[in-house]
């Protein structure tokens, strides 16, 4: 076996073995709550996150949101990135549905660039979505909640369980399903 | 050379080749027995270390499966996997020009992006690795910028050395 050969057996082996620790390391945290993993359906309680908030200067601030902070009131989450245009369609529509209920419904506004582009996220949403709290998510809380394509909406009640979950956001219908989904939020 | 048969036994062979004994690597996809091996080892590599580091995704796109969205988990599953294979394919397609360019009159298309696959390996490893390093604590999560830096640092050493075995070899009539 020539010392190449010897040294390239090793790093292969190597390799195979970091693909395997990766996976083993993965499967014992999947295995020990596989269900913590789900996304969050109807009727379920939505998943707890704390993410920073992205201040009135359009800077990732020191201060952080939770949703459990929230808790008591409806909460509508939009996930959304300052890159799609879709996004920027449905934020002035959540924003009106909850600014119509006149209580203390929270526009939760989750920009999921992460801490890429905040100023650009604070200027859209003081244009689009006045009154929003905004916070940045890296990708990991959109992951939580199963976000595939955004715009993607979830609107959580009082008690903090999940009432709506709009995946494949239809403008047409969306406020009417967004209000009526406060209303559900706002009974409970 | 030796070394050049001895490197041909089996792809994980040629992975570590690629990563530990690059000139060695290169001039044994010089002359491929079968060819097109350097491309299908990258495919593995690439496919086997999104298996690994994106177990939890695919969880979660099970669980969508069960949840009844099916559309939702085509769409999380292959966002994870473009995402993963996004790098490795610039890089092999960026890196395989690259070398056919700079090769002259001693251009081969074929041979040249087999040896950029070559040059790409360090990029899907140095990912996995640091995956696991921060899975294990070493290091802090959010690393996917410095094992892209890191990769892309390592596997252009490679096309550089590349370029120069695709320059030595005898020039096309």
């Amino acid at each position: 076996m020539t010392t190449a050969l010897g040294r390239a057996r090793v790093a292969g082996w190597v390799l195979v073995l970091a693909i395997a620790a990766v996976m083993v390391v993965d499967l014992v945290g999947i295995g020990r709550d596989c269900d913590a993993l789900r996304p969050p359906r109807l009727g379920q309680k939505a998943i707890d996150f704390t993410l920073p908030t992205i201040d009135a200067r359009g800077a990732v601030s020191e201060t952080w949101t939770s949703l459990e902070s929230l808790r008591g009131k409806p909460i509508v989450i939009d996930f959304w990135a300052t890159w799609c245009h879709p996004c920027r369609q449905t934020m002035p529509v959540l924003a009106s549905a909850v600014a119509r209920r006149r209580d203390d419904a929270v526009l939760l506004s989750v920009c999921t660039d992460g801490n890429d582009r905040p100023r650009e996220a604070r200027r859209l949403v003081d244009e689009l979505a006045p009154g929003a709290l905004l916070v940045a998510d890296e990708g990991d809380v959109a992951d939580e909640y199963g976000v595939s394509t955004i715009p993607h909406v979830v609107v959580v009640d009082r008690a903090g369980r999940v009432v709506l979950v709009e995946r494949r956001v239809a403008l047409d219908s969306l406020r009417s399903t967004v209000e009526q989904a406060l209303e559900r939020a706002s009974a409970k | 050379m030796r070394t050049e048969k001895a490197l041909v036994p089996n792809a994980v062979d040629r992975l570590g080749a690629a990563l530990v004994a690059p000139r060695a690597a290169l001039e044994a996809a010089e002359k491929p027995s079968p060819p097109g091996r350097a491309p299908s080892d990258l495919a593995v590599l690439v496919l086997a270390g999104f298996a690994a580091t994106h177990l939890i995704g695919i969880t979660r796109a099970g669980w969508m499966l069960v949840d009844g969205d099916g559309t939702g988990a085509v769409d999380t599953l292959l966002g994870q996997l473009s995402d993963a294979v996004r790098a490795p394919l610039v890089f092999v397609l960026g890196g395989g020009l690259l070398v056919m360019l700079l090769a002259g009159k001693r251009r081969a298309p074929a041979t040249d992006f087999d040896l950029a696959c070559i040059a790409a390996v360090p990029l899907a490893a140095t990912a996995v690795v640091l995956q696991l390093a921060a899975r294990l604590g070493v290091m802090a999560s959010g690393l996917d910028r410095a094992a892209l830096a890191i990769g892309c640092g390592w596997g252009a050493v490679l096309l550089l050395l590349a370029v120069r075995q695709a320059r030595r070899r005898e020039a096309a009539p």
